[in-house]
């Protein structure tokens, strides 16, 4: 049975106790990592739904997106994992009134199910080869966290000074609310951007299976990981520009604006 | 969400001088010339999350410093007996990504101003912005003045330098102030106060351009300092103007000759005000091409274009 909660449509209050909230967005989901992760844990965790947050307030209503051929409605769904002390989100970035839509989203998490950190994930473009392992960069809202971290492999600590993301937004809300906040960048290989990189998603997988002790089994991305690394050899045989361009990365050389469309170009038309 | 006061302060019925960024910055940078010279301390500010989007993250070693908004400030100064609010803003509010405010977000903050000067007493309120005009730039800027009444407008007539609105629009002295530098006098009208935008002239197509105008700014710092009745130091502005002056002299040289020419018979005008219909065509035909290619060659190395984390 459905009930309503402020701007919530609640279908289940799940009981969880110090919970963790992990946030995926799905506009601007560079390397397809956040809904993937998602996606992913909701199924094989077998989370439930929870709640839907009603998108009036802080989407556009002015036609209609589409994805793949299907039209996409803005949505922002919670589920939970109770025997994993879980909560996910699942949304879409809000197009206007962000502050009010992230401060809906941590009341609602820490109110009504004791959530007290939060995770988002991203994908964040990289000048690395797909060959190469993916670092999962990391943002704390409170100082002394990332001490947390420092035993998982694969993490490194972020810098950066520019224009936020949602998720440094959300965080910085979740500081205002006394939550702790913990961002996951893993890097993708820019030229992926716009597709799927599964060594990101695998690598994010990873690390949550260490954080939460979950029993994922990441395995069957790396076929994934493979194919493309095998269709990407097979473009370098076909295409000697492209060849050259992902050598100079290899070599950890950097490529000029121009370089970096054209290979992002060939490869989006041959794996897509 | 509202206003946070970092000092409490008894005044004395203040006037209110304000201004957002617009056309030229022309007001913004003279209010915060302003708020400069006259050594106004800063005593309230908006809290931002409800009305701005954050510009900056900064993050070290991993640590989410700092979050930064658009800062929207009041600054008080007692010049001799009288006590004086100004108030600057980084930027224009706005709920759906334009440069000019407007709607509910937009009244919501001008009444957050205006409730913030009227529990001290205030019955006055200046704003100031730019007046597009077919003025030549190597010509000193006039000052463009529209208010709540016309007993206003008879006391701002005795300003030098300040010409009504109906003295350079063809008589009419009709138009629209667009964004916050006018929405806060229709405001301010609506409760009962008086109130009044200067506004420093700008050539039409200069208001086409990312340019900040010191040049224009300098005439409504030099407005204010009559109304106020301080000495005001325009070194700064007169630097400034300087740097963009050799940018739009840059410009101005690489005219097509028969916009040049056409464009230089404005120094001889004795009324230039702002443009008619036929200069608006004009302008459009001759220098839309120009001012195109130097906004994209601008937008070059736009911080925006970096990913935000």
């Amino acid at each position: 049975m459905k009930m309503t909660i402020d701007q919530f449509d609640l279908y289940k209050m799940p009981r969880l106790k110090d919970a963790a909230l992990l946030v995926g967005w799905q506009s601007s989901d560079l390397g397809r990592v956040s809904e993937h992760v998602i996606n992913t844990l909701v199924e094989r965790l077998e989370c439930e739904p929870v709640a839907d947050l009603d998108p009036l307030d802080f989407f556009s209503f002015d036609g209609a997106d589409f994805k793949n051929n299907l039209v996409q409605v803005p949505a922002a769904r919670f589920w939970a994992s109770e025997a994993h002390n879980l909560l996910l989100l699942k949304t879409d970035e809000p197009a206007h009134k962000h502050y009010h839509f992230l401060t809906s989203v941590l009341d609602f998490a820490s109110n009504h199910c004791h959530v007290n950190r939060v995770y988002t994930v991203n994908g964040l473009p990289s000048m690395i080869a797909h060959i190469q392992p993916r670092t999962i960069f990391t943002v704390y809202n409170r100082e002394n966290l990332s001490e947390e971290f420092e035993r998982y492999e694969g993490i490194e600590n972020m810098d950066w000074e520019g224009p936020p993301a949602i998720s440094s937004y959300l965080l910085w809300v979740a500081r205002r609310h006394h939550l702790d906040g913990i961002s996951l960048w893993p890097e993708i290989p820019f030229y992926l951007s716009a597709l799927e990189d599964p060594a990101a998603i695998r690598a994010t997988l990873l690390f949550l299976n260490q954080r939460f002790n979950l029993p994922l089994d990441p395995g069957e991305l790396e076929a994934r990981e493979q194919e493309i690394t095998q269709k990407l050899a097979l473009l370098r045989e076909k295409n000697s520009e492209v060849d050259a361009l992902l050598g100079k990365i290899t070599q950890g050389l950097t490529l000029n604006e121009q370089e970096q469309l054209t290979l992002t170009q060939e490869v989006y038309r041959f794996l897509r | 969400m509202g206003i946070v006061l970092h000092k409490s302060l008894q005044l004395q019925r203040p006037r209110l001088i304000c201004s957002w960024p617009g056309i030229g910055n022309i007001g913004i940078l003279a209010v915060n010339s302003l708020i400069n010279q006259t050594g106004a301390e800063l005593f309230a500010e908006i809290e931002p999350w409800d009305y701005f989007e954050p510009r900056k993250v900064k993050v070290r070693n991993g640590f989410l410093e700092e979050l930064v908004f658009p800062a929207s400030n009041f600054y008080h100064k007692k010049l001799g007996e009288e006590d004086l609010v100004f108030f600057a803003g980084d930027e224009q509010p706005h709920g759906d990504g334009r440069m000019y405010a407007r709607g509910e977000v937009a009244l919501k903050v001008a009444n957050l101003v205006l409730d913030t000067v009227e529990q001290y007493g205030c019955r006055r309120v200046y704003t100031s912005g730019a007046c597009v005009s077919a003025v030549h730039h190597e010509m000193k800027p006039r000052v463009v003045a529209v208010a709540s009444s016309a007993s206003l407008l008879t006391e701002l007539k005795s300003v030098p330098n300040l010409v009504l609105m109906s003295e350079v629009s063809e008589g009419s002295g009709d138009g629209v102030i667009t964004g916050m530098n006018g929405l806060l006098l229709a405001a301010a009208k609506q409760r009962g106060l008086e109130a009044a935008c200067l506004m420093g002239e700008i050539p039409d197509w200069l208001s086409r351009t990312p340019f900040p105008y010191p040049r224009a700014a300098g005439s409504v710092v030099e407005a204010f300092a009559h109304i106020l009745g301080f000495e005001a130091d325009f070194e700064l502005l007169n630097r400034q103007a300087e740097e963009v002056d050799r940018i739009i002299n840059g410009l101005y040289q690489q005219f097509p000759s028969d916009v040049k020419e056409l464009y230089d018979q404005r120094k001889s005008l004795s009324q230039p005000g702002p443009i008619s219909r036929e200069e608006a065509d004009w302008m459009k035909e001759h220098l839309d091409d120009f001012l195109k290619t130097l906004s994209e060659e601008q937008d070059g190395g736009n911080e925006d274009d970096d990913r935000p984390v």
